[in-house]
């Protein structure tokens, strides 16, 4: 270097000509160019020796023949000063990547200059980053939303909400739910530790108007809410500390809302910030809505077997004992419509019953069942006879299924099967039975001695044909003997060995016949018994069982 | 009645084999039960929805191990509705359970073999 050339001077001399063709090869690069090197042989001071306009705009404060600190631009500094040969460093906000090349200079004494090389990556990273980000985001939402769905329970959905989003979304989390009840759930959750429960009446919540209006309304938040919020029974160990932003969770169904405790506010133009917690809010608000929803249905199922479940048989009938056995399906919501009912005496001495099931299930079976059993009720009152009865059933279902579908489209056909009957003891201590059948599966008699004969009895479904064809017969039961009436539920289960078979005819003439002797309550349990033992677990339709049976002839008192 | 399991779902096909001008075959395989029954109904309702004029229909029930009052619904609506039209309606290869079921609720007057 030559130690005469002042301070600024440019690039040591090279020859007349080759100065300002480089210089102007330096001008026109995009890549920033900065020359160091030591202000005087030996010296320790690096100054710029030059720099090209590109180096300029990125190192702004830099200038040719001024000391490299004095740019200001400290990371710069450092890496001339430590003599790199490549480095990364944020300048002023930039990430700069750049390599040194040291320059032999043979006129000088020897020592080197530098010369650097820049680049600024800054719009290259953040894409990179930022695509990192948006495929880190999708795939959080990606994971939430496989965690959430098909959860199809409020409780858990609201905990696997709060779990999923602590430690990601914010550090504490409560997530909040309002439905029609009188109760707001919440579930808090906290990074590394086991997410906490809770529930506060909605009553409470009149103090956070504002926390009540983000849940259930579709108005911005208010910032006030975060305040309504510190006061609520829900944080363990006093108010939170931090930031609190509350994002309304939508739903169909439930609304809620997702409260975030961040050490830092939650910024709102940043994807992975408030839009993210917000896209969140969604998928937690789809799955709790799903959640309820799905509760709400199994709820109505239960309120609907309840009406199914047929009453409880007349307490005690002289010269007749009585048993029966139900067993709804498993599934609330695919509840059929197995039903059976003992009416009290007439006055003319008869014990009328029925025995049926409606097609299809839930509330369709509900309201169908409902329809054949008030019919029946009003039909009796002008008709005992039990074939007759049928027959006016068979035209009510179908004049009332004609109304319903006056006008609409073609609809599904709604019928019933049933056997029904009465029952009248006479002074020998038999029980007279009359009965009638539409399309339902024959009783069966048990007689005293051990032997099982199905009833000859058959007929078309009720409400499914003009034309029904309904076939009576009178069966007469001698002291001990037991009619045995069941639903299609019995002998159409599956099971054994392999879960495929049927339970079958002979399998429950079979029970039937090991329980000679038994009163009309045990014969129904017991073979209630062998069905789930060949069921053994596994789902099944609904199975009802009606047991009439004439008292023994020495009675020991075991009446059911 | 059904004591489907979930797979069982996997099991069960509806198929539709058609030739000029013969008899539109409704090819049945599996448990025709409540889990099922709405497939059947929604490939025939399709089926006849987009007729022009009668239409005869055959339901093959030759792979049909088991049918309950809701296959037993969805066979006599389809019955019912072909007939109206002045189409013909028939099944095909029914036994075992489904022949026992139909017999038993009378069924088997309207919803005959070919």
């Amino acid at each position: 270097m030559d130690s005469t050339m002042p301070a600024g001077g440019p690039l040591p001399t090279p020859p007349s000509g080759m100065r300002s063709l480089s210089a102007r090869v330096l001008e026109g690069l995009s890549e920033a160019v900065v020359v160091t090197g030591a202000e005087r042989p030996g010296g320790t001071r690096q100054i710029v020796h030059a720099i090209n306009p590109a180096g300029e705009r990125l190192l702004p404060g830099l200038a040719a023949g001024a000391p490299v600190e004095h740019g200001g631009h400290d990371a710069f500094t450092a890496v001339v000063r430590g003599g790199a040969e490549e480095f990364e460093a944020e300048v002023g906000g930039r990430s700069l990547v750049g390599r040194g090349q040291p320059l032999a200079d043979d006129s000088r004494s020897g020592d080197l200059l530098t010369c650097w090389y820049l680049r600024d990556v800054t719009d290259e990273r953040r894409g990179s980053r930022s695509l990192h980000r948006a495929q880190a985001r999708a795939q959080f939402l990606a994971e939430a939303g496989r965690a959430l769905h098909g959860v199809l329970n409020v409780e858990r959905t609201l905990r696997t909400a709060a779990t999923l989003a602590a430690g990601t979304l914010a550090p504490t989390v409560l997530v909040l739910l309002a439905d029609a009840s009188e109760t707001v759930r919440w579930v808090r959750g906290e990074e590394g530790a086991r997410p906490v429960p809770g529930e506060i009446a909605r009553a409470d919540l009149r103090s956070a108007p504002r926390l009540f209006e983000a849940m259930t309304g579709d108005s911005p938040v208010d910032p006030w809410a975060a305040v309504e919020l510190a006061d609520l029974p829900v944080w363990s160990a006093g108010p939170p500390t931090g930031h609190v932003t509350v994002v309304p969770v939508p739903g169909t169904v439930v609304r809620g809302a997702l409260v975030l405790v961040t050490e830092t506010p939650l910024p709102p133009d940043v994807e992975d910030g408030l839009p993210l917690a917000q896209e969140y809010a969604v998928r937690v608000g789809t799955a709790l809505s799903a959640a309820a929803l799905y509760r709400e249905q199994a709820h109505l199922g239960e309120v609907l077997q309840g009406s199914l479940e047929p009453p409880r048989l007349p307490e005690a009938v002289d010269g007749l004992v009585l048993g029966s056995a139900y067993r709804p399906a498993r599934e609330s919501l695919r509840v059929g419509g197995d039903f059976y009912e003992v009416l009290p005496v007439t006055p003319s001495g008869e014990t009328p019953f029925l025995l049926g099931d409606v097609c299809g299930k839930g509330i369709e079976a509900a309201v169908l069942s409902g329809r054949v059993r008030q019919s029946l009720h009003a039909l009796r009152l002008v008709e005992r006879d039990p074939a007759a009865l049928l027959d006016l059933l068979n035209a009510a279902l179908l004049d009332a299924a004609d109304l319903d579908a006056a006008g609409a489209a073609p609809t599904m056909p709604r019928f019933a099967t049933m056997v029904l009957g009465d029952a009248r003891p006479t002074p020998d201590g038999s029980v007279r039975l009359r009965l009638a059948t539409g399309g339902h599966p024959p009783p069966y008699v048990l007689r005293a001695d051990g032997s099982v004969v199905e009833v000859r009895l058959s007929g078309t479904l009720v409400g499914a044909l003009r034309d029904g064809e309904f076939g009576a017969t009178e069966v007469l039961l001698r002291p001990g003997d037991t009619c045995l009436l069941y639903s299609d539920g019995v002998t159409e289960a599956r099971g054994g060995p392999d879960g495929r078979d049927f339970y079958g005819e002979e399998r429950l003439e079979g029970a039937l016949a090991s329980c000679v002797g038994a009163p009309a309550q045990v014969v129904c349990e017991r073979v209630l018994q062998l069905l789930s033992a060949w069921l053994g677990g596994r789902d099944h339709d609904d199975v009802a069982l009606l047991a009439l049976q004439a008292p023994p002839a020495v009675p020991r008192g075991d009446h059911a | 009645m059904s004591a489907g399991v979930e797979h069982d779902a996997l099991d069960f096909t509806v198929r539709v084999d058609e030739q000029p001008g013969a008899a539109v075959v409704v090819v049945v395989t599996g448990d025709l039960d409540y889990s099922h029954f709405r497939e059947l109904e929604a490939v025939i309702d399709h089926r006849l929805s987009s007729a022009d004029g009668p239409v005869d229909l055959v339901v093959d029930m030759a792979s049909v191990p088991y049918c309950d009052s809701c296959g037993m619904r969805v066979l006599l609506g389809a019955s019912q509705r072909v007939t109206a039209a002045g189409g013909a309606f028939h099944l095909r290869g029914v036994h075992g359970q489904p022949s026992r079921a139909l017999r038993l609720t009378g069924l088997d007057r309207v919803l005959r073999e070919a």
